[in-house]
């Protein structure tokens, strides 16, 4: 289930630290900081590597169409998500997530950055992760 | 002095001499004391407009017309990120990535996290063997020397670099003719580092910023290890400037 959630942002005037973290590495304007999306899915690959993890959760629409998503972690390498609390076995194969974060620009690609301020990652139950 | 007083004497120099880590006095210089583990990154003053990259504001005031067209030209899926390959000078002091120093007697060398870059800095008045004419690195070819409380590293024989300049916010790239001037010192317990990067070709004016770090007991997360799959994945967020060329099969 994918909900999109908009609102006036403003953690690029109250934060403004974590949005030129954003655009380190080139993610500036990759993702639609205007907006908010959420979805819920289970975890179909975590791989803790460099230069950035990758976490793939596959999704149900209301028509019962699956599909893939791409979470990013924003610039951070593994080492640096390790001081964050993630780590290799942070996410298990079939875990479902709750997942809120800005979409991807790029047309057709299903992608949400997890790394600025209303980013957020959750087990079915509510807690956040890490 | 007997002969196995001698012996001692010289077992002293040569212990002495070869030993790994230097912490006392080179000739006449007082040697500062860089050896450790740094970490956590910050430019000084805070506020800069190339520190630790330049914006892409602040490009038009530093950038040569060609190193703008460049720029506009140049597509995203041609940098070499996207195969895993190492993060350049000086794009890699703005990552906050930790970094290791190791003063050794004839050459200090820099081990760093991000991309497992090992980098040696020959200390002058060794005569270490110079690189060809034709020889040209990644990351240059490096020499340094203590001047006071700092150590002074040049470093210059830079292969051409696409994103040698800046290469995030903007796509500018370096020639053979860049040349980096690094001047470490202590601040405390921080470690500072005076930037100068000179490339006539594609900058106006030398890019100049002070970087600071802190010390750190925690040991370097390495290997790195890059992964190319992981590192392809973001190019799905950047459409490429040319779609009329065929695709790229980045899988060999």
């Amino acid at each position: 289930m994918v909900k999109w959630v908009w609102f006036v942002v403003a953690c690029c005037v109250v934060f403004p630290s974590a949005q030129i973290a954003v655009a380190h590495h080139g993610a500036a304007g990759l993702f639609d900081t205007s907006q908010t999306v959420e979805l819920t899915g289970s975890v179909k690959i975590w791989s803790f590597v460099n230069p950035h993890p990758v976490l793939v959760v596959e999704v149900m629409d209301e028509d019962g169409q699956e599909s893939e998503w791409d979470i990013y972690f924003g610039p951070p390498g593994a080492s640096i998500l390790r001081n964050r609390g993630y780590g290799p076995d942070t996410f298990q194969f079939g875990d479902v997530l709750t997942i809120q974060g800005h979409p991807a620009r790029a047309a057709g690609v299903r992608g949400i950055d997890v790394f600025g301020d209303v980013g957020r990652v959750m087990k079915s139950d509510g807690t956040r992760i890490p | 002095m007997d002969r196995a007083s001698l012996r001692s004497a010289w077992m002293v120099l040569l212990v002495g001499g070869l030993s790994p880590a230097i912490h006392a006095q080179q000739g006449e210089t007082e040697i500062p004391e860089l050896t450790g583990l740094f970490q956590g990154r910050r430019c000084v003053p805070a506020a800069s407009e190339v520190c630790p990259e330049m914006s892409r504001d602040s490009a038009a005031g530093f950038l040569t017309a060609r190193a703008r067209a460049f720029a506009d030209a140049f597509d995203e899926l041609a940098a070499p990120k996207y195969d895993c390959g190492p993060a350049t000078l000086p794009g890699l002091f703005g990552d906050p990535y930790a970094f290791e120093i190791e003063q050794l007697v004839d050459r200090v060398v820099f081990t760093y996290e991000k991309d497992d870059i090992i980098r040696t800095v020959w200390l002058q008045e060794h005569e270490h063997p110079q690189p060809s004419i034709g020889a040209f690195f990644v990351h240059g070819y490096s020499v340094g020397r203590y001047e006071g409380d700092r150590l002074v590293v040049e470093t210059a024989k830079f292969a051409f670099d696409p994103t040698g300049i800046a290469g995030d916010y903007i796509s500018a790239p370096s020639s053979t003719q860049k040349h980096l001037t690094e001047r470490y010192w202590r601040e405390g317990k921080n470690l500072r580092m005076e930037l100068t990067v000179e490339d006539p070709i594609f900058l106006l004016r030398p890019v100049e910023y002070v970087m600071e770090w802190q010390r750190s007991e925690q040991p370097l997360t390495l290997p790195w290890g890059c992964n190319p799959e992981a590192a392809r994945r973001n190019l799905q967020l950047v459409p490429t400037k040319y779609p009329e060329d065929p695709p790229v099969n980045r899988g060999r």
